[in-house]
């Protein structure tokens, strides 16, 4: 009995930190213009990585600082 | 590989100790009454059993000639006693009902001594003590001792403040081994959880002389649980829910003990959205977690006892205060939506701790050894969720050797080398560097003399420290550069005890070389909120504290009352300046001639007589400073008056109400600031808790509580959120579940 109690506290342990180290991998991203955000949308992986990396998002009226997470 | 040879040789030389057999009874003194599940303990090698049905208890094996044997019974009064085995094999131990328990040993000084007859005050509290109220963070339930304070971000980040010093000025321990975690950042992380810490020791004050550089405002030294007793195993669950952040802890800790071999491990996990505020608003993220991993195996050889200690922390912490805004409006960061999902800015720290631990006995002599190696990894995201904008490795390993010789009856001489080699690296990926890759190593030597006649206890200890800096590169304009910093240190301490009385007196010295970040910051600081300018010129601090501790004290009332003053030459300061860099206010590392740091620590423990389960206790801090220079010096901590009131309770067989607990915090205003520092008013906090046992073969143990019970609304002098008017948690109710498994082997 006291052996099943033992495992199964390691063995939820387990899960719990295991499924806490699940990094979101996925972030909405958007860029400030004129007072207002403007959304690009969710970028993963890599392609968050490379927009990162770059920095800025252009578009018709000139290139903004892209941000990808909450403020 | 020189400290490996060291070490076999102790291990693998003559020893002293002999199987013996040494076993006594346990009995109420008054009524001769015999004692179950007293706790006997060796101190020397961290062995204890417990008392049988009859109050009986035996050791059985290699045991050294003359042992410290502490007794610990709930209800009784602890004791401890010196026993030489040659002489001595069948002991009658009385133990007295517990009225007020102060008798306790403390390990800090380097060597084991009751903490009446340490000449140094030294504040000794059980963990379990700490947390009548509940605390969320290790760092909160330091701050329920007198002159500790705590420096707090959030929930997720909380340093302890002794006597108005932090940062680099406070030095940590885990069983000896020196915790090194960026801790000159006000907003890096402790580094340190509760799970399976037992006790904790906090010395006030210059500490030089047993724990070298740095230690000016004081050292906090934590001390693991006890082993399971000798041949058996214990498992303790236990899980906290907080309403506050939606969130908790839950943590496991498994013990099994044979006749040479102990072993325990251990895993905590927690989680914690923003914190709510009085206004029911929500702190935006403020939200943060924390993975812990323990495991330690113990074993004794003939004549020595080895420990082998493993911990690991990973904490995921949010910054609260982010904007990118050039006016900041603090309502901005007190949102509607309490949030848990990680977001940035974010600290994550992730902590090892490996050590060593060898403890030689012979003749008189007890010969230590300390071999350790930390890991501290800072990753913070500020800017990008992909790139963090600074990743640092702290290296650090030590290797300390003590040797303790008893001269002869009155007289012992505590001698010791330490060292430590520290290396910060910067990741690759980090687009901000504070600091510069560098090395750093220390090496000290010192000798403590100890002396006992009649009624008093004398303490003389001097030694000599090195600490060597070397950047390894290029930083911010400045070439590498060498710093040699070098101080002589003493320690003098006279301590009278009598039954009712204890005074005692001390001066010690301490010395702290600059650190890198004071030398040669030159960046943006997003956790702190601001951009730091270092000064290469800095020259060492130097601190003199003298400390006088008056113990009055009956069966029913005690009273202590502890000032001090401690003066710092070449105090190094940050100083904010009139300018501001990409909206952050820019600060310089400043130093001025002399500060004098005063104040006291007074504190009242009645146990009535005519009310034997009615404990009320209060103590009350206060500190003042006096500066050379007119800037005044920033963030010292307010006065402080904490009172707790405990009722125990007899109630229920089966299901018992244990105690209810009422704590009250008054923090008085601190209205004399630093330059460009706002004052705080006054705030009052008041705890409660009831705790509830149900006894059975697992006994299970429940405490409901609420902490900030009236809701007050106030913004701590030491936040560091108090710079975006973020006021402390609001009211928090919480219920703590706790149950233990035990077993007893069966004795071949």
């Amino acid at each position: 009995m006291k052996r099943t109690i033992m495992t199964s506290v390691l063995a939820l342990f387990s899960v719990v930190v295991l499924s806490s180290c699940n990094k979101n991998k996925c972030h909405e991203c958007h860029y400030d213009k004129a007072g207002a955000e403007i959304e690009l949308g969710e970028f993963c992986g890599q392609a968050l990585e490379d927009l990162e990396a770059l920095g800025t998002y252009t578009d018709s009226t000139g290139t903004y600082t892209v941000h990808c997470h909450e403020h | 590989m020189k400290w490996l040879v060291i070490v076999a040789c102790l291990i693998a030389s003559n020893n002293f100790a002999q199987i013996r057999q040494f076993s006594g009874v346990v009995k109420q003194k008054d009524s001769n009454e015999l004692l179950a599940g007293i706790t006997i303990q060796l101190i020397e090698t961290g062995e204890y059993t417990k008392t049988n049905q009859l109050g009986e208890f035996q050791f059985n094996g290699v045991l050294l000639e003359k042992v410290s044997i502490r007794c610990v019974g709930y209800g009784f009064e602890s004791q401890v006693l010196f026993v030489d085995l040659t002489r001595n094999q069948n002991l009658e131990v009385l133990l007295v009902e517990k009225h007020l328990d102060l008798e306790e040993v403390t390990i800090s000084s380097g060597i084991q001594m009751e903490r009446n007859s340490n000449p140094f005050h030294i504040e000794t509290r059980k963990l379990s003590e700490l947390n009548g109220i509940v605390n969320t963070n290790i760092g909160e339930a330091l701050a329920k001792i007198p002159g500790v304070y705590q420096s707090s971000l959030g929930n997720g980040i909380s340093k302890p403040v002794i006597r108005g010093l932090q940062g680099m000025r406070v030095v940590s321990l885990i069983n000896g081994l020196r915790i090194e975690g960026q801790q000159w950042g006000g907003d890096h992380g402790m580094g340190m959880a509760e799970l399976g810490i037992g006790s904790v020791e906090v010395i006030k004050g210059p500490a030089s002389l047993l724990y070298g550089a740095d230690a000016l405002g004081g050292v906090i030294y934590y001390a693991d649980e006890l082993y399971a007793p000798t041949n058996s195993n214990s498992l303790n669950v236990q899980t906290v829910y907080n309403s506050n952040t939606n969130g908790g802890v839950g943590r496991f800790l498994y013990k099994q003990s044979g006749k040479k071999l102990r072993w325990l491990l251990g895993g905590s996990y927690g989680n914690n959205a923003d914190f709510q505020l009085p206004n029911k608003k929500y702190a935006q993220n403020s939200r943060f977690s924390e993975a812990v991993v323990k495991a330690a195996v113990s074993w004794n050889w003939r004549s020595n006892v080895s420990h082998l200690r493993y911990s690991y922390n990973h904490v995921v912490s949010g910054i609260p205060g982010h904007t990118h805004d050039t006016i900041i409006n603090p309502l901005d960061f007190q949102v509607d939506i309490q949030r848990r999902q990680q977001t940035i800015p974010a600290q994550f720290f992730d902590n090892h701790y490996l050590s060593f631990e060898n403890k030689y006995f012979k003749k008189k002599n007890e010969i230590s050894v300390l071999l350790g190696q930390t890991l501290n990894q800072l990753t913070e995201y500020d800017e990008k969720v992909t790139i963090p904008g600074i990743q640092m490795n702290l290296w650090n390993t030590i290797a300390n050797v003590k040797w303790n010789r008893e001269l002869n009856n009155k007289m012992k001489l505590l001698s010791g080398l330490q060292s430590m080699f520290q290396q910060n690296r910067n990741g690759q990926s980090g687009t901000e560097q504070l600091l510069p890759n560098s090395f750093t190593s220390d090496f000290g030597i010192f000798s403590n003399w100890l002396f006992e006649m009649n009624n008093w206890n004398f303490q003389a200890g001097v030694r000599y420290d090195v600490r060597m800096l070397k950047t390894l590169e290029t930083f911010k304009g400045n070439a590498p550069l060498t710093r040699i910093y070098h101080s002589p240190n003493l320690a003098l301490g006279a301590v009278y005890s009598k039954k009712m009385l204890v005074l005692r007196t001390n001066l010690s010295s301490g010395f702290r070389a600059p650190h890198p970040s004071e030398l040669l910051a030159n960046g943006f600081h997003h956790g702190a909120l601001r951009y730091e300018i270092g000064d290469i010129n800095l020259k060492a601090e130097k601190a003199l504290q003298l400390d006088v501790t008056a113990e009055i004290r009956n069966e029913h009332v005690s009273l202590i009352m502890n000032p001090f003053s401690n003066l710092i030459s070449n105090f190094i300061y940050i100083q904010p300046a009139d300018s501001v860099i990409n909206g952050l206010p820019v600060f310089y590392y400043r130093q001025m001639n002399q500060v004098l740091f005063y104040g006291s620590d007074l504190g009242i423990h009645y146990h009535p007589h005519f009310a034997h389960n009615l404990h009320l206790e209060t103590t009350f801090s206060w500190i003042k400073t006096i500066a050379s220079s007119s800037q005044g010096i920033s963030l010292i901590p307010p006065a402080r008056l904490l009172t707790s009131l405990r009722y125990e309770f007899k109630w229920g067989k089966k299901v018992q109400l244990k105690d209810v607990l009422v704590q009250n915090t008054l923090v008085a205003k601190q209205d004399e600031v630093a330059l460009n520092e706002t004052p705080s008013p006054f705030y009052n906090v008041l705890n409660a808790s009831l705790t509830i046992l149900i006894d059975g073969k697992s006994p299970f143990t429940m405490q409901l509580g609420c902490k900030n019970l009236l809701n007050a609304q106030f913004i701590d002098h030491l936040s560091r959120l108090k710079n975006i008017e973020m006021p402390n948690p609001g009211r928090n109710i919480y219920l703590s579940l706790s149950f233990n498994l035990s077993n007893n082997f069966k004795i071949k």
